[in-house]
């Protein structure tokens, strides 16, 4: 049951292995009946080379210059082993088998014939008596006529004038020589039909004609096993592909879903930090209150040095969380920048007020340099401005210890196209400097120059990172 | 889980080639790894009916012993008793002097065996013409029951347990004992059988001297007459069919069997037989398919009035049995 449900979840992949499998199989068989095919057509070509050098030989085994037939017996041979070799199901099977019996059948009777013709004509006796000798030249007319122009009539006549041959039934020479021509006109006109018609039937071989359709039937299973071959190459490639695209396809849901998780456990501890950094603030602000109303009460000179202290580290406290709010605030996508007017001057009035005293308290020029082009009346968010500068202005006088830290604050573009202005803010001081491997971490939130200077200048860290948001 | 999805991924692409590799295996390139030198006669042509045996032949040599080995080796036959060569004997003409040859358990043949030497030279192999080639012709006396009676994997079996044959095989070919080398080994061994330099191959080379008057003479009746009609060629014979009696009768003890009938059931066939070789003749007495004839004088008279109508004179046999020892040569190749 399970194994079917697991089954069911990767049917695309049983699909594709099923593809593969099947074509790759499929191109295999293929290949196979190519090289059946293919030997096919290579044995029909060299049948069609040796058949008409056979027949050729055949035909002139008749010649009487034709000495011996080793020749023929050679390509017969050949012939042979070729036919063994041709599949039996072809339509030129039956016709070889046919041409080959009929070769051998006409080879028997035609090297016969040469042999009765030549007796006929050739052998002399001397002592046949004048009226034997009539006949026989007689015959031998009309055996050469019969030879060159064959009818039924001469074969008529042959046949009567050998019955009317008067051999004696001694044993002398001329009866020898008699009964032996006799022998052999006869075999000559009783044969002559055969073998004629062996040899047309061997030169209207269909067999040729056979072969050519034939190879030209297997060229084009050729062309079609071709084709084949290349569409199951193709579909097995193509089920690779799909494969290869179905893993992808798992690896990416798989992603997905990790980080979806990942960015909602990111979130969760963004608010619980949010939660946590508002739920510290209330009791914060408490304490800052009740410091700020004890140091308005009488108090001798230790107890006032303890509270101030104790002032300082709650206003750094808060700040610290102030930051860690923004931030968590920013994560979790609660971040707001606000818009609304503002007086430019009056961001450096706070700044002044904020830090302006811990520069005069470590002996350092602080100073301001304010483009007077800048409009007064801007509309944005002045507590963000404020803030970033802050935060990058006490960083300055943190890490200077003499000479100045300067703000400069140009206007560098003044649209009126969409009522628009881009101010630049620089500061520059005269403190410790960042190396360049520094400067790469600068603006990540926990990490500050040099992880050293924790001990030397406190701090979280967050401040700059705040500022790049 | 990501494991296991890919193990299973690779298990199934591994099953889903099965098929294919289980096809290409099974269809198997098969390569002879054997490097056997091909044999090549130098054939040397004459102007004559009869052509002489080549002088010169370049063969393997160490697949010709192998072949010789298993041509006399028991181990053929399926009681150890027979080998090739107990029919073939080739020091007296390769073949065994009897009518019909005795194979195991005592069980006699039909027909008369023939001889192996120059059997390389015929067009095609037994009386009726049924093997179209020495390697086709190997099978039929091991598995024929009245014979060596055996079959391939019997052979093998026997012969893989030969340490000889075991080492030999495999020194030779990278297959080691298969039926396929086995037929190679006898193939070359038979294709070194070959006798040239008989008197009439002399003769014919150019050395007149080398046939007696006797002989000549015989020669130029063999030619006239007509024998030459199928007894032509280098195997004078054995190049082309021809029916037994084709121009007279044939004695009653040569009619039963019907030659190439037997094989293909044609009309035409009837009688027909392999013009049989006249290589060697004077030595593979008895004559004819079925061993019935015993002296070529008997031999040449049946012959010249059954194939030509012609009544021979005692002299004129005498001639052609003349000539007709000229045909033998006890040079064997290699021997």
């Amino acid at each position: 049951m399970m194994f079917l449900t697991i089954l069911k979840k990767r049917i695309p992949e049983l699909l594709c292995l099923i593809l593969y499998g099947f074509f790759l199989s499929n191109y295999m068989i293929l290949a196979e009946q190519k090289k059946q095919v293919t030997s096919q057509v290579a044995l029909i070509l060299s049948l069609k080379q040796l058949i008409p050098k056979h027949e050729t030989q055949l035909l002139n085994a008749s010649f009487s210059d034709q000495l011996h037939y080793d020749k023929f017996a050679q390509m017969q041979s050949q012939l042979e082993d070729l036919s063994a070799k041709l599949s039996s199901n072809s339509n030129a099977h039956f016709a070889l088998k046919n041409y080959k019996q009929q070769a051998f059948n006409y080879i028997q009777i035609v090297s016969m014939m040469k042999t009765s013709v030549r007796l006929i004509s050739s052998e002399k006796i001397n002592d046949l008596s004048p009226q034997l000798n009539n006949q026989i030249e007689a015959i031998k007319l009309l055996v050469f006529q019969f030879l060159s122009y064959p009818t039924a009539q001469v074969q008529q006549d042959i046949k009567k004038e050998i019955n009317l041959l008067t051999i004696g039934t001694s044993n002398s020479p001329s009866a020898q020589y008699g009964n032996l021509f006799k022998l052999h006109v006869k075999f000559i006109i009783e044969n002559h039909e055969t073998s004629a018609m062996y040899r047309k039937e061997l030169i209207n071989s269909p067999i040729i004609a056979l072969l050519f359709n034939e190879s030209k039937i297997l060229q084009k299973q050729l062309d079609n096993i071709n084709r084949q071959q290349l569409l199951s190459i193709f579909t097995v490639i193509i089920s690779l592909l799909l494969l290869f695209i179905n893993i992808l396809r798992l690896h990416q849901n798989e992603l997905k879903r990790v980080s979806i998780a990942h960015k909602n456990a990111l979130e969760v501890k963004s608010q619980f930090l949010a939660n946590m950094s508002h739920e510290i603030r209330t009791p914060m602000t408490g304490i800052l209150g009740l410091v700020t109303l004890c140091l308005q009460s009488e108090l001798n000179e230790e107890q006032r040095d303890y509270l101030e202290k104790m002032e300082f580290s709650a206003t750094s406290l808060l700040r610290i969380i102030n930051d860690i709010l923004d931030f968590s605030k920013y994560d979790s996508g609660q971040f707001i920048i606000e818009k609304h007017p503002f007086d430019h001057a009056k961001v450096f009035d706070n700044l002044v007020t904020l830090i302006a005293h811990n520069a005069e308290e470590k002996n350092i020029e602080f100073i301001f340099d304010i483009d007077p082009n800048i409009p007064t009346n801007l509309e944005g968010d002045p507590v963000r401005v404020s803030q970033i500068l802050l935060n990058l202005l006490s960083n300055s006088i943190k890490f200077t210890q003499k000479g100045y830290v300067l703000l400069t604050c140009k206007l560098l573009e003044n649209k009126d196209s969409d009522n628009s202005v881009l101010i630049e803010y620089k500061i520059e001081d005269s403190g410790i400097g960042l190396s360049e491997e520094q400067q790469q971490k600068l603006f990540k939130r926990f990490s500050q120059a040099d992880e050293s200077t924790t001990r030397k200048y406190g701090g979280t860290g967050l401040g700059l990172a705040i500022c790049k948001l | 889980m990501e494991n296991r999805y890919y193990a299973c991924l690779t298990i199934g692409l591994f099953l889903s080639s099965l098929p294919s590799v289980s096809i290409y295996l099974s269809a198997d390139v098969k390569k002879s790894t054997n490097d056997r030198l091909a044999t090549v006669y130098h054939f040397k042509n004459v102007d004559n009916p009869i052509q002489p045996i080549p002088q010169k032949i370049d063969i393997d040599k160490q697949w010709v012993l192998l072949g010789k080995a298993l041509f006399n080796s028991t181990l053929l036959s399926k009681d150890n008793t027979i080998s090739c060569a107990s029919c073939h004997v080739i020091n007296t003409g390769g073949d065994d002097g009897f009518p019909v040859s005795v194979g195991i358990n005592s069980k006699v043949g039909v027909r008369n065996s023939p001889t192996v030497l120059n059997a390389t030279f015929n067009f095609r192999q037994f009386w009726d013409g049924r093997a179209n080639s020495l390697l086709e012709q190997i099978s039929g006396p091991i598995h024929n029951p009245v014979e060596m009676g055996s079959s391939w994997p019997e052979v093998i079996a026997k012969l893989s347990k030969d340490s000889y044959f075991n080492q030999t095989f495999n020194d030779l070919s990278s297959d080691g004992i298969t039926i396929e080398n086995i037929l190679l080994a006898i193939v070359t061994y038979e294709e070194s059988l070959i006798t040239p330099n008989a008197a009439i191959d002399q003769y014919l080379l150019g050395n007149t001297a080398a046939l007696t008057q006797q002989q000549i003479r015989g020669l130029k009746l063999f030619t006239e007459y007509g024998c030459t009609t199928c007894h032509q060629g280098i195997n004078i014979g054995g190049n082309i069919y021809q029916k037994l009696g084709r121009i007279n009768d044939i004695p009653e003890k040569l009619t039963q069997d019907l030659g190439k009938y037997e094989v293909t059931k044609n009309q035409e066939d009837r009688f027909v037989f392999k013009v049989p070789s006249l290589r060697n003749v004077a030595q593979t007495a008895p004559y004819f398919h079925n061993g019935s004839v015993t002296t070529l004088n008997e031999a040449v008279t049946i012959m010249a009035n059954s194939q030509l109508g012609r009544q021979l004179s005692e002299a004129e046999v005498e001639d052609i049995v003349a000539l007709l020892q000229s045909f033998s040569s006890k040079e064997i190749e290699l021997e």
